[in-house]
């Protein structure tokens, strides 16, 4: 009953919000609020909520409407439901009535996502989950091109995603299989791979990862700041959580063999990601390039069969989360007030908003890892994790993006806040209690996560107990031997 | 319970200062002292406890991330002489800011940044493993940067701010890689956990890994060379900044990491011939570019880095005790010539360029006087701490067979004195040089060579209002006095002084590859070797700048002085440039060039073909679509005839 | 008994034809959804024969069906005439192209 509230309430919430007149602002905020704030408080007071499970489907293979917590998808619900209350805090102007509306709407969709326990179902929330983020990007940005270019990237993603669950289902009997530890059914042949395959490219280019990676900064800098923080927080995220709690255990000797070319895109994301960061000038573009560096580094821990590595993933996805959401929402803050998101441009504003550069601040140390942080918590347990596993040429490797975030992040901040004050940008307020109530609960998660990750830790060692990322390695032996040789 | 006390009263002190800053008012000052002067008097109340034997004290952990990873506090001997640094020296640079800072606009926010300062320190030195120690490394880096950027409104503090953490982070980088080491092979942080096991965990290069990771770290933070380029251009901070962090507590934090891995430094003569060579190295050319200095600040900061490499090249050898002690007695005297250097600048209105000073003697005798026995101090004379210290690191060095080591060590001791003193002549003696034109002393832009007085916000704020007690800001220089000479004394005696008791066989013995030679002369020798030398920068920088013509024709000689200094060593060896032009500038370069021409016109385009080959598709399916209803009609009926000519041929052979 | 189920068929054939041609041929849309009608009811002629020979009422009920559906047809199709003759009074389908590609 909770999980399928969880799904089907927002949903239901956004579409109502649609029957309240444009003007309500304020009610429309209030509601988005709400319904997030229950969605959090849900899965605190019932965290053992029993599985929501319908027939769906006999033929050609089983489906089920089946909903149900897994020892990830619990935190990725939470950190949902806080970041879309953030968001739906930080509301304003004429559009805020549409975009709670499609928020709500994005938050079910990707609790149906995290919560699916049916291949299909999955996928069938995967691609409901575009629709928000297009109609809200369609509506704002200037020509329409990003709307269509994230439309097209990600449609062809869920296509191929659809495609393999399909044929996952017609060779295994059943799509109900998400968390299943008695369905070890192992795809034979030369099936597995081409169905990992169409599911890997499905995450591959909504995670993004280099080179699927173009739609990204053009979709970040156009939508608003409250769609712009769940969209980089959170559903960034879901192809990571796919591959860490669906092809992981359903698919390991695949990804034992794409284990190779997968550390090859992350590596070349994490460098790529941080050297574009240091060129660009638009300051939601730096953070977008930010996260294509950052989520190259849990790509390569998921892929790395060590369970420390593994940990120190859901470390970092939920801190990344914590601190994207944060990062966006303060630049959503400069953006309104400053009309521009142009380093060369801004400058000094720390001196008249104190609170709005402490905020940005905080979220730019806990992305360039800042010990103490929740991002250096995740960054450490993973390079710790590949280190140990064998990987230490790329955990080495993966030690420069570090130097340069701290490089890139300080540019970013200090471009914005600091230096003589410009005197011709317009109107300056700092930030209102509202949006300092949004951004709160974000930085008070990722220093509390950064100090103690204990919760998470024990959750994502539970993940690793049932789905052996050991896995990997093992068939890894077999068929891929390892670029670098363990010490 | 204590410990923590000491442990979370800075942070306290920070999160209040921060939240309740401008309502606090003046009380910050008081506040923010109180908040390292409580921990400082509780640290003393715990001198029994951590050196109990058996290590010490040491508390349960507070926290547990994985099996392994378990974060506590400890206090032993070690971090007991850093812990009661850290608070003393801090509690009398918090109260002599309330004079310093006084009336500037940011008053509250400098002292949260301050106790925050003293909180990651802390971290530091009392964490029991070693990412508890990265912890407070990073934070430490943290605040740096914001109390070198405190005026933020400056480019220059800006840059300089920012220069010092991305250095810091090559440093947090370089200690990360020695955590991954120790994890896979020890599998706990634990700092007793690693010092118990790394004998069989650790094969011998990847001890030596380790140690160099660790020294990477060490490095940065203690600006050594390589990694030191950003000490200098932090002393864009406020002074009291400069003596409580860049002087006598953060930039000896890689002196404290080397004691603190002794055990690992003991058992790898590799690493230990590394550290020693780049301290020695730092030492003297940290020396050298002090002696072409002109800021006052810089002068000191330039000194410090060279007295780290002393220190860093002392605990690289193996000579923990000495390298320790000249930690102690360099924050001593350190932070007493950068109060004392404040109080001048404070005194000139923000004037920081030695050449533009000059017969302060007779106005600010109390500074003459303090300053005066800092360069005693720091010079190495008989009597003074830094006498002490200075010699058991040099002597340390030979004894443990590195007499090339000690040859820089012996040389870099005579520069010292040089530099030191010429800084003092030209401050304080002769005749007053602030009202000579700029151009006269050789000064060709003095607002881009960041020493004139800095576009004043300071100056002219605290004009309206009324002055601190004068007392605020040499009181804490009159207290640091008495330590400056004699807290070195703790040495007297050799093998049964205090300070050799005090330690015992704490850092454990080193490990040699052969026989070390027994040192060609004995300790009164080489001090006397010393004293020679020091003698002789003394005697350099009187005729210079004290013998009566030198004084009489200050002003042409300087600007000669300024004209005539080589570009190498203006440009401090070009490392600035090295880095800029090769790592700087690239970087920047590929990472415009990925977002304006590979995201758009390599990869996109790409995408952007196969887009154009499915649009072509589309045109072939599209010339079907005519429009034409009864064309529709004739290809459903021709549809209609197929299917059912297929019966027919299938199933018509039944009749 | 009455005539053989061939003549039926044959019927229905032939009316099936008029249909088609008159479709594909006739360019007024009334012409066209009166050729339409009687492809429908040549349909509705086989099923009904064929329900009487084989004495199955399923075949019965198909025409009923086809019969609502025609009825239905007929309605919107005129209804959309009736538009297309309000725009001009002298129509020709291969004029009405605008959902050409």
């Amino acid at each position: 009953m909770t999980l399928t509230a969880l799904v089907l309430g927002p949903i239901v919430a956004g579409l109502l919000l649609y029957a309240l007149p444009r003007s309500a602002t304020n009610a429309a905020r209030a509601v988005a609020a709400i319904v997030a704030a229950l969605a959090f408080i849900a899965p605190l007071v019932d965290p053992s909520a029993p599985d929501a499970a319908a027939r769906w489907l006999s033929r050609p293979f089983t489906a089920s409407f089946h909903l149900g917590f897994g020892p990830l998808s619990y935190w990725l619900v939470l950190l949902l439901a806080l970041i879309t209350f953030s968001a739906a805090l930080t509301l304003k102007g004429d559009r805020a009535r549409e975009i709670a509306a499609q928020l709500l709407v994005l938050q079910g969709a990707m609790n149906g996502v995290f919560l699916a326990k049916d291949l299909l179902l999955f996928a069938l929330f995967w691609d409901l989950m575009l629709i928000p983020v297009f109609l809200v990007l369609i509506t704002t940005s200037a020509h329409g091109r990003p709307a269509w270019k994230y439309l097209i990237y990600n449609l062809v993603g869920g296509l191929t995603l659809l495609l393999a669950t399909a044929a996952y289902g017609v060779l295994a009997g059943t799509t109900d299989v998400i968390g299943n530890p008695t369905a070890h059914f192992s795809v034979v042949s030369a099936w597995g791979l081409w169905i990992f395959a169409g599911i890997a490219f499905a995450f591959l280019v909504k995670t993004p990862v280099f080179p699927f990676h173009t739609w990204m900064p053009e979709t970040y800098a156009e939508l608003p700041p409250p769609m712009v923080a769940v969209v980089s927080a959170v559903q960034s995220k879901a192809g990571l959580y796919g591959f860490m709690a669906i092809t992981l255990p359903l698919l390991p000797a695949q990804m034992g063999q794409a284990q190779t070319l997968m550390f090859a895109l992350g590596l070349a994301g994490l460098i790529y990601g941080a050297l574009a960061a240091l060129g660009e000038r638009d300051a939601k573009k730096v953070v977008a390039y930010s996260s294509l560096s950052h989520l190259g580094l849990i790509l390569l821990a998921v892929f790395s069969g060590s369970s420390l590595a593994y940990i120190g993933a859901l470390v970092y996805i939920v801190a990344h989360g914590l601190f994207s959401a944060a990062l966006f929402l303060a630049l959503g803050a400069v953006e309104q007030r400053e009309e521009t998101r142009d380093l060369a441009r801004l400058g000094g504003l720390a001196a008249r908003n104190p609170r709005l550069a402490g905020a940005l601040m905080l979220g730019a140390l806990a992305a360039l890892g800042l010990p103490g942080l929740a991002g250096f918590a995740g960054e450490i347990l993973i390079l710790t994790g590949l280190f140990k596993a064998g990987w230490t040429l790329a955990a080495v490797i993966a030690l420069v993006p570090v130097v340069l975030a701290s490089a890139y992040m300080l540019r970013m901040f200090q471009g914005i806040m600091n230096g003589p004050d410009v005197p011709d940008l317009p109107e300056r307020r700092d930030l209102t209690w509202l949006e300092s109530l949004a951004i709160a609960p974000l930085v008070a998660a990722f220093v509390w996560l950064g100090v103690n990750p204990g919760a998470l830790t024990a959750a994502a060692d539970r993940g690793a107990r049932t789905t052996p990322p050991a896995a990997i390695t093992s068939s890894v032996a077999v068929e891929a031997p390892r670029v670098v040789s363990s010490r | 319970m204590l410990l923590y006390l000491v442990w979370l009263l800075p942070l306290l002190g920070a999160v209040l200062l921060f939240a309740f800053g401008p309502q606090l008012k003046s009380w910050a000052g008081p506040i923010g002292s109180a908040m390292i002067g409580v921990p400082f008097a509780a640290t003393l109340a715990l001198w029994p406890e951590a050196t109990a034997p058996g290590g010490g004290l040491h508390l349960q952990p507070m926290v547990t991330w994985l099996n392994g990873w378990s974060f506590g506090l400890q206090l032993d001997r070690l971090s007991l002489i850093w812990t009661l640094v850290i608070t003393g020296v801090g509690f009398l640079i918090h109260v002599y800011s309330i004079g310093y800072m006084d009336g500037d606009r940011a008053f509250a926010r400098f002292f949260a940044y301050m106790n925050f300062f003293v909180y990651a320190m802390l971290t530091l030195v009392l964490s029991d493993n070693v990412v508890g120690l990265l912890v407070g490394w990073g934070l430490v880096g943290l605040a740096s940067y914001f109390l070198i950027g405190f005026w933020f409104e400056r480019p220059s503090a800006v840059g300089a701010a920012r220069k010092a953490f991305v250095m810091n982070v090559v440093g947090d980088v370089g200690i990360m890689f020695a955590i991954f080491v120790i994890v896979a092979k020890v599998g706990s942080i634990g700092y007793a956990d690693v010092f118990a096991k790394f004998g069989t965990a650790f094969t011998k290069e990847e001890l030596f890994l380790v140690c160099l990771g660790l020294f990477i770290g060490c490095a940065a933070k203690s600006a050594q060379v390589p990694l030191h380029t950003w000490l200098p251009d932090a002393m864009e901070g406020p002074t009291p900044v400069s003596a409580l962090i860049h002087a006598a507590t953060m930039v000896t934090a890689g002196v404290y990491l080397i004691a603190r891995f002794a055990p690992l430094w003991n058992a790898s003569p590799d690493a230990r011939s590394l550290v020693g060579v780049i301290g020695a190295i730092t030492a003297i050319a940290g020396a050298v570019l002090g002696c072409v200095q002109w800021d006052i600040k810089r002068i000191l900061a330039y000194s410090t880095m060279s007295q780290i490499g002393y220190m860093i090249m002392g605990v690289g050898v193996g000579a923990f005790e000495g390298g320790v002690l000249h930690f102690l007695t360099h924050a001593f005297f350190k932070a007493q010539l950068f109060l004392t250097a404040g109080i001048v600048i404070h005194a000139l209105h923000d004037e920081q360029d030695v050449r533009r000073m000059g017969g302060l003697r007779t106005r600010l005798p109390f500074a003459f006087i303090a300053m005066l026995v800092g360069v005693l101090a720091i010079s190495g004379v008989p009597g003074f701490s830094g006498f002490f210290s200075k010699d058991a690191v040099l002597y340390e060095t030979l004894a443990k067979g590195h007499p090339y080591l000690y040859a820089v060590g012996v040389i870099t001791a005579g520069i010292t004195a040089y530099y030191m003193f010429r800084m003092l002549f030209l401050t304080f003696l002769g005749r007053y040089r602030g009202d000579v034109d700029p151009s006269d002393l050789g000064i060709r832009h003095p607002e881009l060579a960041g020493t004139a007085p800095a576009a004043g916000h300071h100056a002219e704020e605290e004009e309206p209002h009324h002055h601190a007690p004068a007392w605020l800001m040499t009181g804490p220089v009159a207290v640091l006095i008495p330590f400056s000479i004699f807290i070195g004394w703790v040495q007297f005696g050799g093998e049964n002084s205090p300070w050799a008791r005090f330690f015992g066989d704490f850092f454990g013995a080193a490990a040699t590859t052969g026989p070390v030679p027994a040192p060609p002369f004995s300790e009164g020798v080489s001090t006397a070797i010393v004293l020679v030398l020091v003698l002789a920068g003394f005697a350099v920088a009187w005729l210079r700048y004290w013998k009566p013509d030198a004084l009489q024709n200050a002003v042409p000689r300087l600007r000669t002085e300024t004209v005539r200094t080589p570009a190498l060593l203006w440009n401090a060896y070009y490392f600035d440039a090295a880095y800029d032009y090769l790592l700087v500038r690239p970087a920047r370069a590929l990472g415009g060039a990925f977002v304006r021409y590979v995201d758009p016109h390599v990869i996109d385009a790409a995408v952007r073909e196969a887009a154009i080959s499915s649009q072509w598709l589309g045109h072939l399916f599209r010339s079907f679509q005519t429009g034409l209803v009864r064309a529709y009609a004739l290809s459903i009926a021709f549809g209609v005839l197929c299917v059912v000519a297929y019966y027919a041929v299938v199933f018509g052979g039944g009749r | 008994m009455s005539a053989p189920v061939d003549n039926y068929i044959a019927l229905s054939a032939v009316l099936f034809f008029i249909g088609v041609v008159g479709v594909i041929v006739r360019r007024n849309p009334l012409i066209m959804l009166m050729s339409i009608e009687l492809l429908f009811n040549a349909a509705n002629l086989a099923l009904v024969t064929y329900a009487r020979a084989w004495v199955n009422n399923a075949g019965h009920i198909f025409a009923f069906l086809v019969i609502t559906v025609a009825a239905a047809e007929a309605a919107i199709g005129l209804a959309i005439v009736a538009v297309t003759f309000r725009r001009s009074p002298r129509v020709d389908v291969d004029e009405v192209a605008t959902l050409k590609g």
